[in-house]
């Protein structure tokens, strides 16, 4: 295999599995204005003007 | 395969005395005296026929008799032209060099600023379109055909006129007769077919490895000009992968697809769709949730019409506590205008948030602010719809892989359409669309 | 039955392909044997064939385009200043025997037209350049010369007169070739074929 070859494998490969995951965990999806604040949670809790 | 004369034989020039080897096989019809010009008669005792005056010896490193190796083959120069094509105040100058093997007869070596290009006769049966002169220059797209598994674009057209010649042909040599010469294209070959007489020659040919045929024929390449840059017949190399390349991207592309559906069917109902007057709000909505940290989306529909309402959608976790409060907007206006239909906004809206574990989440909806606009029909919102999923996904992410896939399998194709048609714009055809 | 008989010049065994083939040269003494009311007789001199750079090899199949042939028999032909080669060759999987032309590279595949089927292409002599229709396709002659066997080797179809010459024509349409020999009491003999691509031959076909 061509290092061309085994580029394109490899860029697709990392493409498939990085969108797949970012998609599975629905990263980036949350609406912007909902987002919790609330110690040890999992949205990053910046600038949400309508968060308690 | 003929073996009718002794191929180290020499004949004297009956003009000019001078020595020369008898060269080629037995179809040699004609030998010409490369000092004085004389067309000496190879079939009847190389008596002398005609003598061609004003000769000019065109700049070319081989000579009659140097042998070399193209396409595996042992071949002799036998004879050498120069040849010329004008057209529209260009002049264009490229020497043939008749090719002779004993085993795969006569072919042609065609140097032309300094590249070298190998070319044969073919006897295809090709459709008339490749003959149609008169087609060419009247048709309105460029024309082509399919024959031998390929796809022939036309290239140019061109009377070619012949200024010099040398050696042993197996045709009497005309000088400075034209010959109608079209030429077509396809990706490494080209095809020219001659059409002057009775009968139509077709020429295949290939461009050669500049390096290795000149060390095969005994020449220093560093002393033959030219060669540089692209020639019309270089091989596209562009693209080549592009088989493998699309293969490669088109499975992923594929994958994506079937991941996407996958995690379209993740999505776990939590909150049936259930519909209430609007008039039910303030409510409160439970929604049980099982997952860890998954995405829960809630989808909210009305039925106003040129009018909008705000709800207010406070949402509490497991433990009581509030988890964020926020508002939605659904809004929804049409007209006629202008004669033409139109229409804003629209009579859902979706929220996402991100559950923090599984529990009984609370969902307090409220009415907000509404209002209307005066466009006709007006109808204030009446109720709300609410459903809700979890562990919904953030399809973007595949979205963007998809086009990454595409992207992929494309840039190839485009590459190879690019060198391919800059090929093309290199021969005579000119319309808008190339 | 299996054919069994031997050569009345040397009396080796003679190689059972005698029967299919009309003309065979013995393996040991090289005469030319054929078979006439199944006794083997004597052939008369082969001519000698000095051997000249070749691009197929008695026996050695080949495959050239669509055709896969395995040359069995040789004729060689003078047409004065130079000379050609005919090959009688084998066709895979049981196909009729086809002549390969060699001429300076030029290759033609090209079988006997059977004329009790169909119409003869041209009634009397053709003459250099003339044009014809037959079979849906438009012919000219490109060649007219006399041709005068040399010699010939291995198995052919015919009993073939060293030195005898007769005249034959060529006809060409597109890829196509069309060719005429014409006996001394004017008999003619028709061969169609088409034109092969030397380098498109590949040896060593299994």
């Amino acid at each position: 295999m061509t290092l061309f070859r085994a580029i394109v494998l490899a860029g697709c490969g990392a493409t498939f599995t990085g969108a797949g995951w970012l998609s599975y965990a629905g990263v980036g999806a949350e609406d912007q204005t909902v987002q919790s604040v609330r110690q040890g949670s999992l949205g990053n809790g910046s600038g949400n003007a309508d968060v308690k | 395969m003929t073996g009718a004369t002794d191929r180290l034989q020499k004949i004297q020039c009956p003009s000019c005395g001078a020595g020369l080897d008898v060269l080629g096989g037995g179809r040699v019809k004609v030998q010409i005296c490369g000092y004085c010009g004389t067309e000496l008669d190879a079939v009847a005792g190389y008596k002398a026929l005609r003598q061609f005056n004003d000769l000019k010896r065109p700049d070319t490193p081989f000579r009659l008799g140097m042998e070399g190796e193209i396409a595996g083959v042992r071949q002799q120069i036998i004879g050498i032209m120069g040849q010329v094509e004008v057209w529209e105040g260009q002049t264009w100058r490229w020497v043939d060099h008749l090719l002779y093997s004993e085993t795969h007869g006569y072919s042609w070596l065609t140097l032309e600023d300094g590249h070298l290009v190998w070319s044969r006769r073919v006897r295809w049966a090709l459709p008339m379109v490749a003959y149609d002169l008169h087609g060419i220059e009247h048709g309105e797209h460029r024309p082509g055909f399919r024959a031998l598994g390929r796809d022939w674009t036309y290239f140019e057209s061109g009377v070619q006129k012949t200024d010099f010649v040398e050696g042993a042909f197996t045709w009497e040599p005309k000088m400075g007769d034209g010959v109608q010469v079209i030429r077509w294209l396809t990706p490494g070959e080209m095809l020219s077919v001659e059409l002057s007489g009775t009968e139509q020659e077709t020429t295949l040919s290939v461009l050669l490895d500049r390096l290795a045929v000149l060390k095969s024929f005994g020449l220093d390449p560093a002393e033959v000009r030219g060669g540089w840059g692209q020639h019309v017949l270089t091989p596209i190399t562009v693209g080549k992968e592009m088989g493998y390349t699309a293969t490669v991207a088109g499975g992923f592309l594929a994958a994506t697809l079937a991941l996407m559906l996958l995690l379209a069917a993740r999505g776990e109902e939590v909150l049936a769709a259930q519909t209430f007057p609007i008039t039910a709000l303030p409510k409160v909505i439970e929604m049980p949730l099982t997952g860890q940290g998954e995405l829960v989306s809630v989808e909210f529909a009305s039925d106003m019409a040129n009018a909008w309402t705000e709800l207010e959608v406070d949402v509490d976790g497991p433990d009581g506590e509030p988890l964020f409060e926020t508002s939605r907007l659904i809004e929804y206006y049409s007209g006629y205008e202008g004669g033409e239909s139109w229409s804003e906004g629209d009579r859902r809206d979706v929220l996402v948030f991100r559950a923090e574990g599984p529990g009984i989440y609370r969902m307090n909806l409220a009415m907000g602010e509404t209002g209307v606009e005066a466009y006709g029909a007006v109808q204030e919102a009446t109720k709300i719809s609410v459903q809700a999923q979890e562990g919904v996904a953030a399809f973007r992410w595949l979205w963007v892989a998809t086009a990454i896939f595409l992207i992929v399998m494309s840039v190839g194709p485009i590459r190879h359409w690019m060198a391919w048609h800059g090929r093309l714009k290199q021969g005579d055809w000119t319309d808008d669309e190339d | 039955m299996a054919f069994s008989a031997n050569c009345p010049q040397c009396g080796n065994a003679v190689s059972p392909r005698l029967a299919v083939a009309k003309t065979l040269s013995c393996d040991s003494c090289g005469t030319t044997l054929f078979l006439e009311d199944q006794a083997v007789r004597l052939a008369g001199i082969q001519g000698v064939l000095h051997e000249i750079p070749s691009l197929v090899a008695l026996g050695e199949k080949v495959r050239l385009g669509r055709f896969v042939l395995r040359p069995i028999g040789l004729v060689r032909f003078s047409y004065g200043r130079g000379t050609w080669d005919e090959y009688w060759c084998e066709q895979g999987a049981g196909g009729q025997g086809v002549w390969l032309s060699v001429d300076e590279g030029e290759l033609v595949v090209q079988a006997a037209l059977d004329t009790t089927q169909a119409r003869l292409p041209l009634r009397g002599r053709p003459s250099l350049g003339q044009t014809f229709h037959w079979e849906g396709a438009s012919w000219r002659v490109t060649e007219f010369e006399m041709a005068t066997c040399l010699g010939w080797k291995g198995e052919l179809p015919e009993v073939l007169a060293v030195g005898k010459s007769h005249d034959f024509v060529n006809c060409s349409a597109g890829e196509r070739l069309l060719s005429g020999e014409f006996d001394a009491d004017g008999t003619a003999h028709w061969f169609l074929g088409e034109w092969v691509d030397a380098y498109d031959l590949r040896r060593g076909v299994a």
